[in-house]
C-alpha cells in the first residue's frame, strides 16, 4: 500500500475521533483535557500533511500557532483544575455540576 | 522499508492513543499520550516538516506533558476516575457511556465520509495548482533609456531606468506577450511561455538604439549544496566574452577559465560558488589579454541565486561616448528549504507577523490568568469573610471540657510565655 497524503489524513481522523471519544467517556477532568490535546495533535497532523500536499508553508505556520495556543490553554486549564480541586476536593467532571440550572 | 516504518509508527500512534483512553491510571494515560506525540513528531519528519517535529517534541511532549504529569501528581488524582468517586457517579450517569460511544462512532463515520469523499465529491483528489510564475524585468540596454513593460492586462512595470531591476511579480501562467514601450514611443514585444512554479527574467539588452529582448529562466529553488550560492552569467554586451579567474597576480599559469566563450545574449551554465570573496575577470573572448572588467572581491553569501549581468555602460566624454563594460550582480534570495526553520521564520516575520503578535498577547493573558486562578490569597480572603476561622480551634476545647468534666479556660497567657521560658 503506497503512503499518500490520504494515509496521513486517515490517521489524523482516527486520532481526532479517539480524542472525541475520550472527551465524551472519561470522567477525570485531567484526562478529558489530555483527550483535547490529542484532538489538537490530530489536527496538526492533518494541517502538516495538507501543507506538504500543497507545497505551502502556511499549514506549518498554523501548526506552530496551534501548539502555542495549546500551551496557553494548558496553563490556564490546569490552573482551573487545581482551583476546582481546592474548593471541591474532586476533579470528577460528573460532580462538577454546580452550574447546572 | 520507510513505508513499513511509517505504517508501524502510525499504528503505534493510534494504539497508544487508544491505550490512553483505556487505562484507569492517569499517569499511564499521560505516558501513552507522550508516545502518541512522539509518533506524530516522526510523521511530521516524513512530511518534510523538521521544524514542527522538533517543536512537537520540545513543547508538546516536553513542556506541556510535564505540566500534566505535575498536576496529576500534585492533586494525587491518578486513580480518581476509577476508585474514589466511581460508585456515586456511575449510578447517576451510567446511561451516558453507551450514548457517548455511539456519538463517537457516528462522528468517526461522518468525518471519514466527508474526508474521503464517500459523501459528496472527493476533496483529496483535486490536483494541486502550482505557484504562479514570477517575472522580473532588467534594463541592461545603455542607450535605450527607460521603458515601461505592458502585458495584455495592463502595465506590468513602471518606467525602468538603465541598470534598473524590478522585483519579482506574479503573472498569470501561459503564453504571454510582453510589450516594451520605450521613451521615444517605439515598441518591441516578445512572446514567452510562462509556466507555473518558475521564475523568469525579461532582459532588455544590447548596444545601440535598437535593443534586443530575451526571457531567461531563473532558478530560485532551494540551494541544496552546503554553504553555496548559485551563480550564472548573462552577456548583455555586444561582443563575446570569457570569464577567467586570475588566481595569482604573479603566476601567469595559475589561471582558471570559468567560461571559455559566452556570446552576446547568452546565459552561462550555473556555477555553485562557496561563500566568500571572489575575483572574476571578464575578458574579451577573442583576445584574452583584453581585460574588460574585474569584479573586485565580490562577496558571495549562501543560499542566493545570483545573476551577473555583463553590460556596456556608456561614459560620455566630450563628443564621443566611450563604452566601458561593467558586471552588474543581481542578487535574489533562493527559496529556503521547505518546512525548515528559515522558511518558517521568513513566513512568521512577513505574512504572519500580526497573528504572531496576537499570540504573544494571548500567552501574556494566559500567564496572568494562571496566576490569578491559583493565587492562594484570594481563597483565604474569601474564607475569612464567611467566618470559618474559629472552627479549627473550637472542637479541641470541647473535647477537653468533656473529658475533664467542667469548663476549661484556655490558658492563653501561659501558652504565649511558654516558648520564652523554654528558650531560657
Amino acid at each position: 500500500m503506497p503512503i499518500t497524503i490520504d494515509t496521513y489524513v486517515i490517521v489524523s481522523m482516527v486520532l481526532f475521533s479517539l480524542g472525541v471519544l475520550g472527551v465524551l467517556i472519561r470522567r477525570n477532568a485531567i484526562l478529558v483535557f489530555m483527550a483535547v490535546e490529542l484532538m489538537l495533535n490530530a489536527t496538526n497532523l492533518a494541517l502538516a500533511s495538507f501543507a506538504s500536499q500543497w507545497g505551502s508553508e502556511s499549514g506549518h505556520l498554523f501548526v506552530f500557532f496551534i501548539i502555542t495556543v495549546a500551551a496557553a490553554e494548558v496553563a490556564v486549564g490546569l490552573a482551573l483544575i487545581v482551583a476546582i480541586f481546592r474548593s471541591k476536593k474532586s476533579i470528577n467532571i460528573d460532580e462538577l455540576h454546580q452550574m447546572e440550572g | 522499508m520507510l513505508e513499513l516504518i511509517i505504517i508501524l509508527v502510525m499504528g503505534l500512534a493510534i494504539a497508544s492513543a487508544a491505550a490512553m483512553l483505556l487505562t484507569s491510571n492517569a499517569v499511564h494515560s499521560a505516558l501513552f499520550l507522550i508516545v502518541t506525540m512522539m509518533c506524530i513528531a516522526f510523521l511530521f519528519l516524513t512530511l518534510n516538516a523538521p521544524f514542527l517535529a522538533m517543536i512537537q517534541i520540545t513543547v508538546y511532549a516536553g513542556a506541556i506533558m510535564v505540566l500534566f504529569l505535575f498536576v496529576i501528581m500534585l492533586l494525587g488524582s491518578e486513580k480518581l476516575d476509577a476508585e474514589t468517586t466511581e460508585a456515586r457517579a456511575d449510578r447517576r450517569y451510567r446511561w451516558f457511556l453507551p450514548l457517548a460511544g455511539g456519538l463517537g462512532i457516528a462522528f468517526v463515520v461522518m468525518l471519514g465520509g466527508v474526508m474521503l469523499g464517500v459523501i459528496g465529491g472527493s476533496p483529496l483528489d483535486r490536483p494541486v495548482p502550482g505557484q504562479a510564475p514570477l517575472l522580473r524585468v532588467i534594463n541592461a540596454a545603455p542607450d535605450a533609456g527607460s521603458f515601461e513593460v505592458h502585458t495584455a492586462a495592463g502595465v506590468l512595470v513602471e518606467p525602468l531606468a538603465f541598470r534598473g531591476v524590478s522585483d519579482f511579480m506574479e503573472v498569470p501562467a501561459g503564453e504571454t506577450t510582453l510589450m516594451v514601450h520605450f521613451a521615444d514611443d517605439s515598441m518591441q514585444q516578445i512572446t514567452a511561455p510562462l509556466t507555473v512554479n518558475t521564475a523568469f527574467s525579461l532582459i532588455v539588452y544590447g548596444m545601440g538604439a535598437q535593443p534586443q529582448l530575451t526571457v531567461i529562466t531563473d532558478d530560485l529553488t532551494t540551494v541544496t549544496e552546503d554553504d553555496a550560492s548559485r551563480v550564472a552569467v548573462f552577456n548583455a554586451y555586444g561582443d563575446p566574452i570569457s570569464v577567467v579567474d586570475f588566481r595569482s597576480e604573479f603566476d601567469d599559469n595559475d589561471t582558471v577559465v570559468l567560461i571559455p566563450e559566452l556570446a552576446s545574449g547568452q546565459i552561462s551554465e550555473t556555477f555553485y560558488m562557496a561563500e566568500g570573496p571572489l575575483d572574476w575577470t571578464f575578458v574579451s573572448a577573442a583576445n584574452q589579454a583584453d581585460r574588460l572588467f574585474r569584479m573586485n572581491e565580490y562577496e558571495f553569501e549562501t543560499d542566493n541565486s545570483e545573476l551577473i549581468l555583463f553590460l556596456g555602460e556608456p561614459t560620455v566624454s566630450g563628443a564621443q561616448a566611450i563604452v566601458s563594460p561593467v558586471a552588474l550582480p543581481i542578487r535574489s534570495e533562493a527559496r529556503p528549504e521547505f518546512g525548515g526553520p528559515r522558511a518558517i521564520g521568513y513566513m512568521l516575520f512577513t505574512d504572519f507577523l500580526l497573528p504572531f503578535q496576537l499570540l504573544g498577547l494571548l500567552l501574556l493573558a494566559a500567564m496572568v490568568g494562571a496566576i490569578v486562578l491559583t493565587h492562594r490569597e484570594l481563597d483565604r480572603a474569601k474564607g475569612r469573610g464567611i467566618g470559618q476561622r474559629r472552627v479549627v480551634s473550637r472542637p479541641l476545647v470541647n473535647v477537653i471540657a468533656a473529658q475533664v468534666g467542667h469548663e476549661v479556660v484556655t490558658p492563653t497567657d501561659e501558652a504565649a510565655q511558654l516558648p520564652e521560658t523554654m528558650g531560657e
